[in-house]
């Protein structure tokens, strides 16, 4: 099944002619990721990579009907605005990438998705990637293979080197979706393993996580609850106490969100903790996932 | 952006939240020239980490002689700011707790009142004899007065002190909406009679709108060179790899694996908001340049995933840097592109760059992450 995107998702380009929109584009379309319209507002009858570009979300699903996914490519402080039309529009899966979104605007369009229905990935992520399905964002289109393994990280990075390293070592993806940097995200990892415990292709989940906060730990609350196996690697082992490790939310506020409390609470909770991706992939290989 | 506690009083006083009579004293300033002096004076370090009674970094003095050797016994233990606070001292009845923090798993702020505050936020947490209230700040509507009255109240704050404490926690509430913080807190918050006043602050502003806020926008032109770089992020550790990358949850993941693997990173290092050839040059600059300044570091290592940026633009700008800078250190580079990132240079070619420009290159991340370990045990 895969999980938020597959082969039908549909998807709408908020901000398509934006110079970084554009790229992303590109590259999504050469993947095989169905780009069916693009919105700039004043832009409404052109066109860009055969994709046509109208006024608003709202006509872009009126023409478009199928549309069910969004990726909203517009400035930090725009986001809000853009994400609210396209949840009005209809839109059901959502993804963010811009850095910088105020973090009350993220709060409000938190809990308006959630009221609407409508599933947001970021913001400040890299995207997502079904391996062979669908790709939204900039997750290296040259590094996905399809696999049992779901993976949900919260920075961006460090999803795409553990795709390539498991691809590299025949371990292919259902689903890697990069949760976002920020302190607060539209979607806990937590909400991430829930979807891929319920998903038939995914047997294993990858649990990224980082020092500060604790979203971690409310995935140990819910790892006794799954029926599959969960590796946990946390980021943050050598960071220093007080210091912000590049994300808006990796810094360790109390002793509950440092490196080892997470480690902790989610070895208690029963997740198989790594030390580095290497060691990951040295227990994925004995599990046999490298033979599929 | 955490404001220093004279920061924060300062917000407070254009928001109407009650502080002691106070001035600020310079780093540099005559204290025999002073005419508005007060007695007695609590002398407070303004620095952000925590228990500055315990380090002696807040003292009372009785007159301007105990203030003259207060200011110099403190002064040269303070590297961050160039001000003391001084406050009329206030002898208080008791000390609660307010704040607003917003709550990163449920993605809402939460208002949090104690009557019992003074120490530290989680031993109040874990003492079962204390009632705190945490009163959920609902994501898209107003909070209303009556719910933080009702939750002082359930709080344990009865008579003159019911209104009072609820006015001043919804002025809070006002605050932390009007400037969208990430954190405001008052611990203690003075009660003194029928009175209350803020005995400290601590506020905390969203790192991504400080230009929206005037008020904070000047906080921040003041603050260091080095803090205000927001987008060539740098934190130094003590160790003697230094590390050029950027990414920084696959940053973290290099440092992290050195540290594991018995290495020692001497930084992390990151570039928000998008990386460019001239941020690119810039960080490694600066991490050239204080590897080199650092007797420590004997090596820097070269790690880049790139999905985006151009890796051409990127190895160039980074080999540039260590030709003007000449650390004189082995550096070694792994770099990893996929996508786009490898239109105008593929990973051979790269490999090629470094090693024509005397960087010594690794086939794979893990082998360059054990060389450079070795390089630093030499």
């Amino acid at each position: 099944m895969t999980i938020l995107i597959d082969k039908n998702t549909k998807v709408v380009v908020q901000g398509i002619t934006g110079k970084y929109a554009q790229g992303q584009t590109k590259t999504m379309l050469d993947y095989g990721t169905s780009i069916v319209a693009g919105v700039t507002p004043g832009r409404g009858g052109e066109e860009i990579f055969g994709v046509p570009i109208y006024d608003t979300a709202f006509e872009a699903r009126a023409a478009h009907p199928e549309i069910n996914t969004g990726i909203i490519y517009v400035p930090p402080v725009k986001v809000k605005d853009a994400v609210i039309e396209a949840i009005d529009a209809g839109i059901k899966v959502g993804m963010i990438a811009a850095e910088g979104v105020p973090m009350h605007d993220t709060i409000k369009l938190r809990a308006y998705a959630k009221e609407k229905g409508t599933w947001l990935v970021g913001p400040n992520t890299i995207g997502l990637i079904s391996p062979g399905e669908c790709l939204l964002g900039s997750l290296a289109s040259d590094y996905g293979t399809k696999g049992p393994v779901g993976i949900v990280t919260r920075g961006g990075t460090i999803a795409v080197e553990l795709i390539r390293m498991l691809s590299e070592n025949n371990i292919g993806q259902s689903t890697c979706i990069g949760s976002g940097g920020d302190k607060v995200v539209f979607r806990n990892q937590a909400e991430y393993l829930q979807l891929f415990d319920d998903d038939d292709e995914t047997e294993v989940i990858i649990l990224n996580g980082e020092i500060g906060g604790g979203k971690e730990s409310e995935c140990a609350r819910i790892i006794p609850k799954l029926k599959k196996k969960v590796f946990a690697y946390i980021l943050g082992r050598s960071a220093p106490k007080g210091k912000r490790m590049g994300h808006a939310g990796a810094i360790v506020g109390s002793d509950a969100e440092s490196w080892e409390s997470k480690c902790n609470v989610l070895r208690e909770a029963g997740a198989i903790v790594v030390d580095t991706p290497w060691t990951l992939i040295d227990e994925l290989k004995k599990l046999g996932l490298n033979k599929k | 952006m955490r404001l220093y506690e004279y920061e924060g009083k300062d917000i407070f006083r254009g928001q109407g939240i009650p502080i002691p009579k106070s001035r600020v004293l310079s780093r540099n300033e005559n204290i025999d020239n002073l005419k508005d002096l007060f007695f007695p004076v609590m002398v407070k370090a303004q620095v952000l980490q925590g228990g500055r009674g315990k380090a002696g970094l807040i003292k009372s003095a009785a007159n301007i002689e105990e203030l003259k050797v207060h200011a110099a016994e403190i002064f040269p233990r303070i590297g961050e700011t160039e001000v003391l606070l001084l406050e009329e001292q206030i002898m208080a009845d008791s000390e609660a707790y307010l704040a607003i923090t917003i709550n990163d798993v449920e993605g809402i702020a939460y208002l949090v009142i104690s009557k019992a505050g003074g120490m530290d936020i989680e031993q109040i947490a874990n003492s079962e004899s204390n009632n705190i209230v945490k009163l959920p700040i609902p994501a898209a509507e107003e909070l209303s007065y009556h719910k933080v009255l009702e939750g002082v109240k359930k709080a344990g704050f009865t008579g003159k002190l019911l209104p009072k404490v609820s006015d001043l926690a919804y002025k809070l509430y006002q605050t932390f909406m009007k400037f969208e913080l990430d954190l405001i807190e008052i611990n203690p918050l003075l009660i003194i009679g029928d009175n209350v006043i803020a005995g400290d602050s601590k506020v905390t502003s969203d790192d991504y709108i400080i230009g929206r806020y005037q008020e904070f926008q000047t906080i921040f032109d003041r603050r260091d060179k080095v803090e205000r770089d927001v987008n060539t992020i740098y934190v130094p550790m003590d160790g003697k790899i230094g590390i050029i990358s950027y990414g920084a949850s696959s940053t973290m993941m290099t440092v992290d694996t050195i540290k594991f693997l018995g290495g020692e990173p001497a930084n992390f290092s990151d570039i928000a908001g998008g990386a460019n050839s001239q941020n690119i040059y810039e960080l490694s600059k600066t991490i050239f340049e204080k590897s080199m300044a650092n007797p420590k570091v004997n090596v820097v290592l070269v790690t880049l995933t790139l999905v985006a940026h151009s890796m051409k633009a990127s190895v160039e700008a980074i080999v540039k840097a260590a030709i003007e800078v000449k650390p004189n250190m082995p550096i070694v580079a792994n770099v990893r592109a996929a996508g786009a990132a490898k239109k105008e240079m593929d990973t051979n070619a790269a490999a090629v760059y470094f090693k024509d420009n005397g960087i010594t290159w690794c086939d794979t991340l893990e082998d360059a992450i054990t060389t450079v370990i070795k390089i630093s045990k030499e």
